[in-house]
């Protein structure tokens, strides 16, 4: 009956999110106020009913009611309470109900804000919200739905798969997802302010926080991502340029430009057309990933032609939104008043740089991950573009906007000194320098690349700490004044600084793994193994049992000199039942490196297989995307965003006091 | 009938939601617009101001800026629709709230819907599965449960694999029919179970690796049905026709008539031979001996007079239909011999035997 309910529940969040789509919209375009109120009262309800139709799901997996076929197919009575509740998610049918609930939960948040918005603007934004609803609430009811019955009822579920119980997959999808359907909102805002036919600076008030949103959670979910498939694919590589990850990577490149051109549009007024156009292909980008990830499309074209309902409905999706949003633009976008003016050198010109860059760094990733697709459609072949295209493509005009980031950073608005800058940055450039120079004398050989990429990371971290001391401090100043300066200092200030920093703490991580040490052994028991600093060896080897595993564990004793550091333990595990065993690889972090270790056998003479990896620094690549979120967290709480777009008033304090903050 | 009541009570708060912005007096009509938002951040600056947030000069400057672009901002219009029209635009939103979200909602629920359904939670049903051991999941969950265990236990593998393999956890099959082959030692049925389960996971195509499976399983018994079976198919996917309507007749031959096996096998004989599957296999014992009775004396009087060529034709199709393809085989060459002399008849035993898929 719970379960029927939530059934009900969600077809009839259907119907709300219709409504919600087609009579505020009528309301905003007809200027009836009536009409546009029903969008607040409708958004609320979807989201009420489908929290409903989620909570009732998630019931059906906790009591392991097997009359749900999706409870059968991907849940176990046996399975812990948590990975119960995670199977909700992790599977086809429920994670769709998920991006519908995180959809839904998104328009409910912009209702309640909205009381402060223009009321068309607001209605024809939850209009759009609702439509993106009651499209995938329609996929999901027509293709994908979670509560079809049995009648039949098994006395077992048949998902007891221990290799998807991590709680990194638990984690990641959602966050994954808060990051993609984040940016339906600022797509919907960019619709509405073409329906509207007027985009202001209260418009850009409003878009901002949301877009910040999505971006952290887009972020934290791809770091999260990057850092399961390192652990647990057992490969030590912690990026592939897979489809998959390019799906998640591409709306964040968009995004990271939108979330800079709202800056200017917010504080300056300017670059209004082109913030629209990037809330658009954000979006469209976010759908791209989830038709991707859930067309099936990846795995293989074919695959893809033999069971078309929910592919095609996707792409019919896909069209219908981002096509719709395009033609929209292209009718609509003349019509929209221009902002504000600024010289090419200013803080302006550098987002615009920003935002170039950004832009054509998503499309050659685009490229790359449509191309394989395209051509086995076109003539059948199967080929991957892999690491050696993104590395000549994308990969340079990252480094391109790195090295441009700390100037873009200190420029001021609307008109910028650049010889000013420079020499304000000189320290930071000295400092990245010296850093090259002392890789270069410490580490002989190795790929060029890497003490650069080094130096590029400190730039970036010496260029934020430059422009946050130029803010704060003065020569003669008491220490007091100063502190009391950078606290005085906006959050979102503080904000660019920390994000920026932590891109280059990311860019120092990744330049380092070229350090990396490999080795692959045969090791007799009680064989020694030099891996970089650390000497490992075997320990014992042993057999293990777990719940519904059991294991051929080998454990290594590890040595820094003689100094013992721990051991480290690396398995090949065995799930009842399942084909393939798979690997459960040891990390050890020492300082900011880890230590890795990968069993590939176990040898009847006692003798074991095995790969060590030692790899320096490699805990910077997710730290740093940590401290990236957390700018933007910094950001997202500035107070700023409530006083609204002073930012002209600062620059003539600038003028006049020589004082940004 | 719960569930009924809980639905119209959700539709009815839902319906009432819908309505309840539309009976609200609309307000002056003026919609907030850029000019409201200079005098919230006007009077935000102000607040800031007075709580020392911001100095006098930042204040002062903010003001001034924020004050210039109010004056500034564009002044939307504040005209709102007719009243007339606005009654019509409430009316028909109402009648959507009123009937349009139920009919739509009840009857796409209805169509996908199991409202006669029960919620079967594993703690209501503890009792009755206690009881029903024999339920084949539990099972399966036990023997694999054992297997962790024991995974030495080739009985165990070899009981589970055909169970995998009925439920279509094909690759779970392989696994276990190998499993059982390494541990039990060759046996035609795990190998010929290993091919078909290594069949399945290729979706139903014959892969070589299959086919080696069945050879093998064919090498220790030769009378192995599923592994003929899966041999004909194989020659059938790869295009050999004559060769896989000979394999599934020789096959046809050994199998009882009637059994499930044998319409299937005849049903791909129909197939490569364009002849329908024949109702006569649907027989029961006691008519089939009947029959066999009626062929044994058309054959005797055949080999005593042989000039009957209706009652040759017959005779073939007879063993044909009845599976005995060595027989039919042998009536085809007995009646070549009875006719020498008359090619047209000749031709028709010829055309007979092609159509029956006696010769090749």
């Amino acid at each position: 009956m719970i379960v029927e309910f939530g059934h009900f529940a969600m077809i009839l969040a259907f119907t709300t999110a219709l409504v919600q789509t087609v009579l505020p919209m009528w309301g905003a375009v007809a200027r009836d106020p009536a009409l546009a109120a029903m969008a607040r009262y409708a958004a609320f309800l979807t989201f009420g009913l489908v929290v409903l139709a989620y909570a009732a799901l998630t019931w059906a997996y906790i009591s392991s009611d097997f009359s749900v076929v999706n409870v059968v197919m991907n849940s176990h009575s046996t399975k812990p309470l948590m990975y119960k509740i995670s199977g909700v998610w992790s599977n086809h049918e429920g994670s769709m109900l998920l991006w519908v609930l995180i959809l839904v939960v998104f328009a409910a948040l912009v209702a309640i804000r909205g009381g402060a918005m223009p009321a068309r603007l607001l209605a024809s934004v939850l209009s759009v919200q609702g439509a993106i609803a009651a499209a995938f609430l329609l996929f999901v009811i027509l293709t994908s739905n979670p509560f079809l019955r049995l009648a039949e009822i098994p006395a077992e579920g048949q998902g007891l798969n221990p290799i998807l119980e991590d709680p990194g997959l638990a984690i990641h999808p959602p966050l994954l997802y808060l990051g993609y359907v984040g940016f339906s909102v600022a797509f919907s805002f960019a619709v509405g302010a073409l329906v509207h036919g007027r985009i202001d600076a209260i418009w850009a008030r409003f878009v901002r926080p949301w877009t910040l949103l999505a971006w952290i959670f887009l972020t934290l979910g791809i770091a999260m991502g990057s850092y399961w498939a390192y652990y647990e694919l057992g490969w030590g590589g912690w990026w592939f340029w897979d489809p998959v990850e390019n799906a998640s990577l591409m709306p964040w490149l968009m995004g990271t430009a939108l979330l800079h051109s709202t800056v200017v549009m917010e504080k300056r007024e300017a670059l209004k057309v082109w913030t629209i156009l990037l809330s658009i292909l954000t979006f469209s980008l976010s759908l791209l990933g989830t038709f991707l990830v859930r067309s099936g499309v990846i795995t293989s074209v074919h695959s893809f032609a033999s069971d078309p309902a929910r592919g095609i409905f996707i792409l019919g999706i896909l069209t219908l939104f981002i096509g719709g949003g395009l033609v929209l633009f292209a009718w609509r976008a003349p019509a929209l008043k221009q902002g504000g003016l600024f010289a090419p050198v200013s803080r302006e010109g550098a987002l615009v740089v920003n935002n170039l860059f950004l832009a054509t760094s998503a499309v050659a990733v685009l490229v790359g991950t449509l191309y394989p697709l395209v051509l086995e459609t076109l003539n059948g072949n199967k080929i991957s573009v892999g690491a050696p295209y993104f590395n000549l493509t994308a990969v340079p005009i990252f480094v391109a906007l790195l090295v441009f980031v700390p100037f873009g950073q200190s420029l001021a608005w609307k008109r910028g000194d650049l010889l000013a800058v420079g020499q304000r940055l000189l320290a930071a450039f000295g400092l990245a320098v010296l850093a090259m120079i002392a890789t270069f004398s410490v580490v002989r050989g190795g790929p060029v690349a890497a003490p650069l990429g080094l130096g590029l990371g400190v730039w970036l971290i010496a260029g934020s700490a430059s422009d946050v001391l130029y803010r704060c401090c003065r020569r003669g100043l008491p220490l007091r004044t100063m502190i009391e300066r950078a606290l005085g200092m906006p959050r979102s200030a503080w904000g660019t600084a920390l994000a920026h920093a932590g891109m280059g703490i990311t860019v120092i991580g990744i330049s380092a793994t070229v350090w990396g040490i490999e080795t692959l052994a045969i090791v007799s028991p009680h064989e020694s193994l030099a891996v970089g600093p650390y000497t490992v060896t075997l320990e014992q080897s042993f057999k293990r049992t777990g719940q519904g595993f059991r294991e051929d564990v080998v454990r290594f004793a590890v040595k820094e000199g003689d100094q013992a550091k721990g051991t480290i333990e690396s398995s090949k595990r065995i799930h009842t039942g399942r084909e393939m065993p798979t690997t459960e690889a040891g990390i050890v972090t020492y300082g900011l490196g880890q230590l890795y270790a990968s069993v590939n056998d176990t040898l009847p003479d006692g003798k074991v297989s095995i790969r060590f990896y030692w790899k320096p620094l490699v805990t910077l690549i997710w730290a740093g995307a940590l401290v990236m979120a957390l700018g933007g967290a910094l950001s997202l709480a500035d107070r700023r965003l409530r006083i609204g777009a002073s930012a002209k008033a600062r620059k003539a304090v600038d003028l006049q006091g020589g004082s940004k903050a | 009938m719960l569930i009924w009541l809980l639905i119209a009570f959700l539709l009815g708060c839902v319906v009432l939601g819908l309505l309840w912005p539309l009976t609200q007096p609309t307000h002056d009509g003026r919609d907030l617009d850029d000019r409201d938002f200079y005098r919230g951040q006007l009077a935000e600056i102000e607040h800031d101001q007075a709580r020392g947030l911001l100095d006098e000069t930042t204040a002062e400057d903010a003001k001034t800026e924020a004050a210039r672009r109010l004056l500034a901002a564009h002044r939307d219009g504040d005209e709102v629709s007719e009243p007339a029209k606005m009654v019509i635009r409430r009316k028909l939103a109402s009648l959507v709230a009123l009937f349009g979200v139920p009919v739509l909602a009840l009857s796409l629920y209805l169509a996908l819907g199991s409202p006669n359904l029960p919620d079967q939670p594993i703690a209501s049903r503890q009792a009755s599965l206690a009881s029903n051991t024999a339920d084949l999941s539990v099972m399966i969950a036990k023997v694999e449960a054992r297997l962790t265990d024991h995974p030495e236990d080739g009985m165990g593998w070899g009981t589970i694999a055909p169970v995998y393999l009925s439920l279509g956890r094909y690759d779970d099959a392989v696994k276990a029919f190998s499993n059982a082959l390494h541990l039990l030692g060759e046996t035609a049925d795990l190998r010929s179970g290993l091919g078909e389960a290594r069949m399945a996971v290729a979706d139903g195509i014959v892969t070589a690796d299959a086919l080696a499976d069945f050879d093998k399983a064919l090498a220790s018994d030769p009378t192995n049905e599923r592994a003929q079976y899966y041999r004909a198919l194989a020659a059938e996917q790869d295009g050999d026709k004559p060769r896989a309507l000979a394999l599934y007749q020789a096959l046809y031959g050994s199998l009882p008539p009637a059994s499930e096996p044998a319409q299937l096998v005849s049903k791909h004989i129909a197939a490569l031979t364009g002849v329908p599957a024949k109702p006569a296999l649907d027989v029961d014992a006691g008519q089939s001996d009947m029959i066999k009775a009626m062929v044994e004396r058309l054959d005797a009087r055949l080999t005593a007079d042989g000039s009957d060529l209706e009652g040759w034709l017959k005779l073939m199709r007879a063993y044909q239909v009845l599976g005995d393809a060595e027989k039919a085989k042998d009536a085809m060459a007995r009646a070549q011999a009875a006719q020498t002399g008359h090619p047209e008849a000749l031709d028709k035993i010829a055309v007979a035997a092609r159509e029956l898929g006696i010769s090749n």
